[in-house]
């Protein structure tokens, strides 16, 4: 996966990668006038291919939550199109499928419980989706084991912590079987523990070959991405690898990002002329390019 | 003076959705000026130790008292702000102005004083009242909202200011302006920041209170946790990621002994220990 693919990726040329992406060719999306403090989106182009992980990176109200809103027809472009393996999210009727093939996890738990009991809110979906009980009790079996909460089945999700909850969500949207996991800031709100687990997941899913875009501020959880990109005041400002954002790091401030903590201490150690080699990012590698 | 908790305990609340932990005699003392760090995992009882200390939960044993006053007596009555985590969700007011004045409105001033203390505490959170006064407080980013349910707590002018996660959620410029008014109204009073997070209020605290299953496991200056990182392990928490990088050079042989948790003074302290090794 070269340059090549990566800039295939980004324009969808080539019938073969057509079809079968998360694809925003173009996008321009505005709120309302009395919105004022959403911004709009401006000729968004971006894709997400199966089994790849794309990081959308961008500051508070950068439209992000917008374009999350847009994958799955909870809003529709004002120009351009937005299809999911070849479905526009303009055609009505197939919006059941979409939706099938796009889970979406937002970042406050509590939001999308909806049922007394964990079981029961994993098989929400699946029932309304009409299956027989075996197949739901399969579905959420699998998703619960996928996210690590098997023995969770009668809980109740009020007493579950963050991470947990967040567990849960993914669960519900895995229970769907959807091709693309969509994350909306899912660790923000989340103690560190919590946002180990749910990235632990993350991964996960990912090397199991469920496509992710994961929108987040947050560069410390995206470090496993494929590809970023970085969304400044409704316009795509990067794309590319993530090392080469991080090459970047002087840019990041002005679109309202910061390198994590230990990226931080790396640059400290940069400029006191102790080198470390390439950017180090969490802790055990920055020990390991420290002392080996 | 000051506000006080003393040896307060709570007994685990387990009906309902609003469950919070248990606490046991636990202790906190904020003197006006100083910023007191409360850090523990999601269940440690931070929470539970705020709601005491703001005198929304009546504990089961031990007293708090602001200034001397028991909390809930007419003495301490405003001494004491709360925000609350995820504190916008409560906004609810037409406009931002409203919103603010609401609370000092419901303290019983009038209806005048109430606003001007409202565009006085917008101020305070780097908000112009006149540009954002007569928005709506639904259609803010993330982190003017966050600054708008901060000064809705301002604008009744409590003595003692206690803040439950105030970044969590926020980019980095959101964070930033939050820490520069949590420095801002120490300067006016005492303030307890409970956060999950240590980093963020680390090198501003003059005290970290460290939470494990409702008890105090660690209680004195950011400085002694520098010295002693596995403190953060001990509590079962997990320690700041650079503090972590400091205990793997210890695993090494080196002593580091940076002044603060800033990245400068930790690359310095790296350098000074030998560096590469």
């Amino acid at each position: 996966m070269g340059a090549q693919r990566q800039r295939d990726a980004r324009t969808g040329s080539g019938p073969a990668v057509r079809s079968a992406l998360i694809r925003f060719d173009h996008i321009t999306f505005a709120y309302r006038a009395d919105d004022a403090g959403r911004p709009p989106l401006r000729d968004v182009t971006l894709a997400v291919e199966p089994g790849r992980h794309v990081a959308v990176l961008g500051a508070n109200g950068c439209g992000k939550s917008t374009l999350v809103r847009l994958v799955n027809g909870m809003l529709l472009p004002r120009s351009g199109e937005v299809t999911v393996d070849g479905i526009d999210t303009r055609d009505e009727t197939r919006s059941l499928e979409l939706r099938q093939r796009v889970g979406i996890v937002f970042q406050r738990p509590d939001d999308q419980i909806v049922a007394t009991s964990v079981e029961d809110d994993v098989a929400f979906g699946p029932e309304n989706l009409g299956l027989p009980r075996e197949e739901i009790r399969a579905r959420v079996d699998e998703a619960l084991a996928a996210v690590g909460m098997a023995g969770f089945e009668q809980r109740e999700p009020h007493t579950l912590s963050g991470g947990q909850k967040q567990r849960l969500a993914i669960a519900g949207a895995l229970a769907m079987r959807p091709a693309y996991l969509v994350l909306d800031e899912p660790t923000s709100m989340l103690d560190p523990a919590g946002r180990q687990e749910v990235l632990g997941i993350v991964r996960r899913l990912h090397a199991g070959g469920t496509g992710i875009l994961h929108v987040t501020h947050d560069l410390g959880a995206v470090l496993g991405a494929d590809e970023a990109f970085v969304l400044d005041a409704g316009e795509i400002a990067f794309s590319g690898v993530l090392a080469h954002l991080l090459e970047a790091h002087e840019r990041l401030d002005g679109w309202g990002l910061e390198l994590p903590p230990v990226g931080r201490l790396a640059l400290a150690l940069a400029a006191l002329g102790v080198p470390i080699g390439s950017p180090q990012l969490d802790p055990e590698s920055m020990a390991v390019a420290l002392w080996g | 003076m000051g506000l006080r908790v003393d040896a307060a305990s709570f007994a685990f609340d387990t009906g309902g959705p609003t469950a919070l932990s248990a606490l046991e005699a636990v202790s906190l003392s904020l003197e006006p000026g100083r910023l007191v760090l409360v850090v523990g995992e999601t269940g440690s009882g931070k929470s539970t130790l705020l709601r005491v200390a703001a005198g929304l939960l009546k504990p089961a044993s031990g007293t708090v008292t602001a200034d001397g006053e028991p909390l809930g007596g007419r003495g301490a009555r405003g001494a004491v702000g709360l925000v609350f985590q995820d504190a916008e969700s409560q906004l609810f007011a037409e406009t931002v102005l409203q919103d603010v004045a609401f609370g000092p409105a419901n303290l019983g001033l009038s209806a005048d004083t109430a606003r001007e203390q409202a565009g006085l505490a917008l101020e305070r959170v780097g908000l112009d009242p006149v540009a954002y006064g007569g928005r709506s407080p639904f259609h803010l980013s993330g982190g003017e909202a966050r600054r708008v349910a901060i000064a809705g707590v301002l604008a009744m002018r409590p003595r003692y200011l206690l803040f439950d996660e105030p970044t969590a959620g926020l980019d980095a410029r959101g964070r930033r302006a939050v820490r520069e008014i949590v420095a801002a109204e120490r300067q006016r009073g005492g303030v307890v920041v409970v956060s999950h997070s240590a980093e963020e209020f680390f090198d501003d605290a003059d005290e970290v209170l460290m939470l494990s299953d409702g008890r105090t496991v660690f209680d004195g200056a950011p400085r002694e946790l520098l010295a002693a990182p596995d403190a953060f392990e001990a509590a079962g928490l997990r320690a700041p990621e650079v503090l972590r990088v400091i205990e793997l050079g210890r695993k090494h042989g080196l002593v580091i002994r940076p002044a603060s948790l800033g990245s400068e003074a930790v690359a310095e302290a790296i350098e000074a220990a030998g560096g590469r090794s």
